[in-house]
Order: C-alpha cells, then structure tokens, then sequence
C-alpha cells in the first residue's frame, strides 16, 4: 500500500457524508441479518465499516477478507467479551511497549505482523473509523426505537404484524 | 580469511580475532575500535563474506537505503580489498563504523537473542574475520524492523514501505544511526496523532501510558459496538414494522420478517438464506428508506449528492458482499464476480492487490 497524500483518518471518518455511506449500508445489513442475533448485527455492522473504508485500510481488508468472522456467527455468546478482559490482563503482564504493542496488534483486526509504526497508523484510522460506527449506531438504534411511536401516529394503515 | 591474513601477518590476525570475539559482547569494544588500526580494517573487510552478508541481511531493510549500503559497502570493500595491504581505506571504514558502534551497542541491548546468537554464530564461522561493519549493518537494519514487533520477516515490505520516503536523505549520510531516530521519530509523530485521536490522553505522557490508553479507547468502542448492535438486534423485528410504514405499507423482502424474539445462534442454514436475500437487495427503496430514516439528521443540500454516490456505491458493495459469501458459503454467485470488477476499478486496484496479499 503505497503511502500518498491522504486524509488524515480523524477527518476522513468524521465527514456527515461518511456517515451517512455508512448508516445506509449498515440499513441494508440490518435488514438482511434480522433476527439473527446481536452476533450477526455486529458482523454485519462491521463489514459494512469495512466496506465504507473501502479497503484502503489493511484493518478493512482484513475484516472484508476473513471468512472466519462469518463462522463466529454461530458461536455462544459472551465469549468475544471474556476473551478481551483476558486480553486485558495479559497486556499488564507484558513488557512496557513490546506487551502493549501486542494487545494492539490483537486488537485491530489484520495487524498482526505489522511493524510499530505502521500499527499506529491503522489504529489512528480504525479508531477513526469505530468512533463513527458507534455514532451512527447509536443514531439508527435511537432512529429506529424512536420511530415505533412516529410511524404508528403517523401510519394509519402501518402493518401490524411480523 | 586466512589467505586474506596471511600476508598481513600474525600480528594482525591475533588482534582481529581478538576484536571481533569482544565485539559481540555488545557496550565492551569500543575502545577496541581505533579508526585507524590496521588490523581492524583488514578484519572488517573480508569482500566475500562481508558483501555476501550485506547483501543478505542489509537489503531486507529497504530499497533505497540498502542500494545505499550495499554499495557504499561494496564500494568500500571492493575499494579496499586491493588497498587492504596498504589500508588507505580505514580512516573511513573504521569512522562510519565507529559512529555505528555507539547506536549498534545502544540498540544491541534491546535486540532479541536470536539475533544475537545468529551473529554469534557468524563470527564464530569466520573464525575472528567477521566483520564489525558488516554485522553492524545487518544487525541494525534487523533491529529496525524488529524492535517492537514479532517477526522480522513480515516487517521488510512495511519498513521498506516507512523507508523510503527516507531513503534519499539517508543516502548521502554515511552514519546509519539515522534510520533509526527516523524511524523513532515518526513513531512518535503517529503517537501524537493518535493522542489528538483518543480523548483524555493529553495529559499523558510517555508511550506506555499512551498506549494503555488508545488500548482501553479501543476496547471501550469495541464493546460500544457490541452493545449497540445488541440493541439494534432487538429493534430490529420493528424495523420491518418502521420501514414498511415509512413506505405506506410496501413490502421489501418478505422473508425478512422475524419473530418478535430475536434468536441467537440459528442454523447456517437460515444464516444462508439471508444472506442470499442481501445479495439480491439492490433496491432504490433502500435509498429511499435509509434517507427517510436518516433525514433527521442528515444536511438535506448533501443529501442528493450522497445519494447518487451511494447508489453506485451501492451495487458494487453488494456484489463484493456476494464474492465473499460466496468463498464462505460456496454459494454460486455469479452476479458477485460479474460486477465485482468496477468496485476494484474504483479503488484504483487497491483491493485486488491486497486480496493476493491477504489471502
């Protein structure tokens, strides 16, 4: 990946346009993985991240690549959380930068082999790019449990049921 | 390396012997490097095994550095080689390679055994005729890619990646300390950034608090992500309910309707069937819908132009949507492969490079 002049990642994710891209496609994922389970909300909502990164980040071609998300679906849950406080504890038993540096590699997805620098930098831009999914669904979640009460005094022939 | 001693004499050879065993124990040999010593030139410079070894382990640090170290090794050495009886050279052999010396002892505490013993191993090979310079260079250039990180093998394109823009700086200095303050340099450039980034570490100083931070930052919109799509999940059985009647009653996919308990962990088999059902939504109506939804919110004059971008967007998403699923499921999607093709012309063929990569 050749490092031209790009946007930095704080305002190539902070754009109301980006959100907006993203808020669609997360529609769209919703929409096909409903009644899946929260599991398959968030692997929805994380390709549809992926994929408004548009693969110009190695955190979104791993994410976008890797088919073993999708068999997570089928996994219990519950486990992806103990499994980061675990990951939390060893990181205080690692070394000062090489152990934190771990954590970090195992915390963006795709990064394992990267060296320090270049780490920095996908994190710069998937913390970018996770402070916005998170707005935004925070924005659809409020939109859509708002809306029940909206739609029904609005829709006076709105489907009753499912 | 015998026959390279032997018109030099013994005297020569004992010390070289000498100064390179002590050289491996690193923040010891500095006093064995007089810059001006005979013996350690000749014993620096051994042309076959030294431009061997620079060649190897000098050019997995990038390119244009290691052009510049290669040859300016190699000049060095083939420079030396006939001057290695009269050593004319060992001013400026034994100048860069004291500079190197001080950073190498600096940096040598910090590098992993393996390296260690590998270097070990290689003087022991050469019987004493190892060369500091050579060993320096490698060394150093294997530190840079791999302090702070796993494998140094994966490193080489990314730190070639780093380099390069440094490359042309770099190569007029005969001092090869500066990769590494480069290197340090930017390191902390993108820890400033990413201080900037994260909130609440402006306070913190020094790379570990720093890193503690961005760690639990990370963590913290991780699990925001996982609780809001909990959330979403129990919404979403209303959301057929929201976007029906936001049409006026149209029905988008009726398959998508669930029961009002969302379910965890179904069967692959239903996970199959809507994941078909995404492959063939290319629907306007969901452009529609999501702007409805979103209008709230959204600055109505950007809106259109949105709206068209994400519409092409849009059909080119779901087919690379569909190749994945694809490689998942096994599930023949023509459609995906067909049109997969415009969404990595739009990227400038960035994605069918890294997908060779990645997979």
């Amino acid at each position: 990946m050749k490092r031209g002049p790009k946007a930095r990642p704080g305002t190539k994710w902070r754009t109301a346009a980006q959100e907006r891209v993203y808020g669609r496609r997360l529609l769209e994922a919703l929409r096909a993985t409903a009644a899946l389970g929260p599991r398959a909300v968030k692997e929805a909502a994380d390709s549809a991240l992926a994929f408004t990164a548009r693969g110009r980040s190695r955190w979104s071609r791993a994410i976008l690549l890797s088919p073993r998300r999708k068999a997570r679906l089928l996994l219990r849950t519950g486990s992806k959380i103990r499994r980061g406080r675990r990951r939390a504890r060893a990181a205080e038993a690692g070394g000062r930068l090489r152990g934190r540096l771990r954590v970090l590699r195992r915390l963006v997805p795709g990064c394992r082999k990267l060296s320090a620098g270049s780490l920095l930098e996908e994190a710069a831009d998937y913390v970018a790019a996770l402070e916005m999914q998170v707005k935004a669904m925070r924005a659809l979640a409020d939109a859509l449990s708002a809306a029940p009460a909206a739609a029904a005094a609005a829709e006076p022939g709105s489907r009753g049921g499912v | 390396m015998q026959c390279l001693r032997a018109p030099l004499s013994d005297l020569s050879a004992l010390e070289g012997q000498r100064a390179c065993a002590e050289w491996q124990q690193p923040g010891q040999e500095q006093s064995d490097y007089h810059p001006y010593d005979a013996d350690y030139c000749m014993q620096s410079l051994c042309p076959v095994e030294t431009a061997f070894r620079a060649l190897h382990g000098c050019n997995g640090g990038g390119e244009n550095e290691n052009h510049g170290n290669v040859h300016g090794s190699n000049d060095c050495f083939s420079n030396a080689w006939p001057d290695i009886v009269s050593s004319m050279h060992c001013p400026v052999v034994g100048a860069a390679a004291s500079v190197e010396e001080t950073s190498v002892n600096a940096s040598s505490s910090s590098s992993s055994r393996k390296r260690k013993s590998e270097n070990n191993r290689r003087s022991k090979e050469n019987s004493g005729g190892s060369d500091g310079k050579d060993d320096s260079n490698c060394k150093r250039i294997k530190e840079e890619t791999g302090v702070g990180a796993a494998t140094p093998e994966a490193k080489r394109p990314n730190k070639r990646k780093e380099e390069s823009a440094d490359a042309s700086k770099e190569n007029d200095k005969a001092p090869k300390s500066d990769y590494i303050h480069v290197r340090r340099e930017r390191i902390s450039q993108r820890m400033k950034y990413l201080q900037d980034l994260v909130p609440g570490c402006s306070k913190i100083t020094g790379k570990a608090g720093m890193l503690d931070e961005i760690i639990n930052y990370v963590q913290s919109l991780q699990r925001q992500v996982e609780f809001l799509s909990m959330k979403l999940a129990a919404v979403n059985p209303m959301m057929d309910i929201n976007i029906d009647s936001l049409f006026g009653g149209r029905e988008i996919n009726p398959t998508c309707k669930s029961a009002s308990i969302p379910m965890i962990g179904m069967s692959s088999g239903a996970i199959d069937q809507s994941y078909l059902q995404f492959g063939s939504l290319q629907h306007d109506m969901f452009m529609g819908s999501s702007d409805l939804l979103l209008r709230p919110n959204v600055n109505p004059a950007a809106a259109v132009s949105d709206t068209s971008l994400g519409s092409c967007l849009n059909v080119n998403g779901s087919s690379v949507w569909n190749t994945n699923l694809q490689n998942v499921y096994g599930v023949e999607f023509q459609l995906g492969r067909g049109t997969a093709l415009p969404f990595q012309s739009l990227q400038g063929n960035l994605l069918p490079n890294n997908l060779k990569m990645e997979m």
